[in-house]
């Protein structure tokens, strides 16, 4: 009898321990589920930093930045130089002290605002009493004027292509090799056609390795020297996903050097812009 | 739910059928490890306890009935247990008690009970030396077969690239890290209760014969 009762006792031991050693497991994946998402939280910053794509080619933005820095320079473009000419200061200044500068890195903004200010002399005065106050409308001004920048930026960025390269006249989308069909197709776009070929050629991805969802494409912008040697791949704008950026670059360094650039379509380096989607390059 | 791409139960997300039947398999042998590990610990930390509290009553007092008596208060106890069993044999011999072969036969009761309780305190014990030998390898058979398949995928997609082989190789190393985890304090375990009960060991053989010079003692 005693060892039966000992037996049972061993195994309602045995099931307590089972249990507990669940609810710790269970305790433990919890734990670390719910660490995980404290750091999926906090990692939202990270994410400010890259919308700062602020630097990206636009139509109406400063070229001369895009050309000299690639994709990973895009933080450089500190809201300073941007910012620095508030549009308040120049109000002011001008009637007072006749200070150009200022004036000349905003031309957009001074011209609509200087015919409001005119009928009212008295602001002058208010700042030359109270200095601080223009230093906190700066960092507003400053604040509101980096939000509405990048909001622009944001919905030019949805609109449409980061710069003109991307649009097209001709034939459009390089859907075949031979072009459309009925479409007479002059050299320039004739060696379109075989470069976008080339490099469709040496571009492999599998689709299967896409694992983030929404619309994927990638905008590339490359120069081709007269050699046929490709210079200056710059993603303008990479797509959500990383290992289709990586492939569409790789495909393009791998296509180097694309056939020379015929006489009768030009003497000097092309600016070329393509557009990489999981179904084709346009 | 999972916004680190980085976490380890994203990782698991993006787990092939055969890394999560490995990890399913670790994490059983985890859950009854760690079973094992919770009762031996009770058990033995028991045994030991009540064994030391029952020798100081047994060393104080020279009345075996009293002793006995006070052997029921430590059932956890190994050197109680022992007691108890030869006192059984002892009582149960009745007139037989003038015999020679008392001593022989009281002997056998406890080395009987000294040996059974030693089978009771190492049962389950060796699960834990499975555990700590076998979910390294098991965790490494999930790890080799996630490589296997991450090479695969170079191969399909001609690329190198850290993206294209770092994820795969990532999630692989998870079944190494559960094998690990699991293994780890196993072994700690087993090696810890494996020196406990042959401490145990030692004193029953030590103080059985003890217990039968007390019984013998009595009879004469």
């Amino acid at each position: 009898m005693n060892n039966r009762d000992e037996r049972k006792a061993n195994k309602h031991r045995f099931l307590t321990a089972i249990t507990i050693s669940v609810f710790l497991h269970v305790l433990l994946v919890a734990g670390s589920i719910y660490l995980q998402y404290l750091t999926g939280m906090r990692r939202p910053q990270l994410k400010a930093i890259d919308v700062s794509l602020v630097s990206l080619p636009g139509p109406g933005s400063s070229d001369e930045v895009d050309l000299s820095g690639g994709q990973l320079s895009v933080p450089e473009p500190e809201p300073e130089p941007e910012f620095e000419p508030v549009v308040e200061e120049p109000q002011v200044e001008p009637d007072t002290q006749k200070k150009p500068e200022p004036v000349k890195d905003v031309p957009k903004k001074v011209p609509d605002k200087p015919k409001k200010v005119e009928p009212k002399k008295v602001e002058p005065k208010k700042v030359k009493e109270k200095p601080k106050e223009p230093e906190k409308k700066v960092r507003q001004t400053k604040t509101n004027d980096f939000e509405r920048t990048l909001e622009k930026l944001r919905q030019k960025v949805q609109q449409g292509p980061p710069s003109n390269l991307y649009k097209r006249s001709g034939p459009g989308r390089f859907s075949s090799g031979d072009g459309d069909y009925g479409v007479p197709m002059g050299p320039y776009e004739r060696y379109l056609v075989n470069v976008v070929t080339i490099i469709r050629q040496n571009w492999s991805f599998t689709p299967q390795f896409i694992r983030e969802k929404g619309d994927i494409k990638a905008y590339v912008a490359l120069t081709i020297n007269p050699t046929g040697a490709i210079t200056d791949i710059m993603l303008d704008r990479g797509s959500i996903s990383s290992y289709f950026n990586d492939t569409v670059i790789k495909a393009i360094e791998t296509s180097s050097p694309l056939p020379p650039i015929p006489e009768n379509v030009s003497y000097e380096p092309v600016r070329l812009g393509l557009v990489f989607t999981p179904q084709g390059i346009e | 739910m999972f916004s680190s791409k980085t976490g380890f139960f994203s990782l698991l997300a993006d787990a092939g059928p055969v890394v999560l039947f490995v990890l399913a398999i670790l994490l059983v042998f985890s859950i009854l490890s760690w079973s094992i590990i919770i009762m031996k610990a009770g058990n033995i930390s028991k045994a030991i306890s009540q064994s030391k509290s029952f020798l100081d009553y047994f060393f104080d007092v020279s009345n075996i009935d009293k002793v006995f008596g006070e052997a029921e208060n430590y059932r956890n106890g190994s050197l109680a247990k022992v007691f108890r069993a030869g006192y059984i044999e002892y009582r149960a011999l009745g007139d037989l008690k003038k015999n020679s072969q008392v001593e022989e036969r009281i002997s056998r009761a406890i080395r009987r009970e000294a040996n059974e309780e030693t089978k009771l305190l190492s049962r389950y014990v060796p699960f834990l030396a499975t555990v700590g030998n076998t979910a390294p390898f098991i965790g490494l058979f999930g790890t080799v077969w996630g490589i296997m398949n991450s090479f695969m995928s170079i191969g399909v997609t001609q690329s190198a690239s850290l993206a294209t082989v770092a994820p795969g190789i990532a999630e692989a190393l998870v079944a190494t890290a559960a094998g690990l985890a699991a293994a780890i304090p196993a072994v700690i375990a087993y090696n810890y209760f494996t020196q406990q009960i042959g401490s145990i060991e030692r004193d029953l053989e030590d103080f059985s014969g003890e217990f039968v010079k007390t019984f013998v003692n009595e009879l004469g």
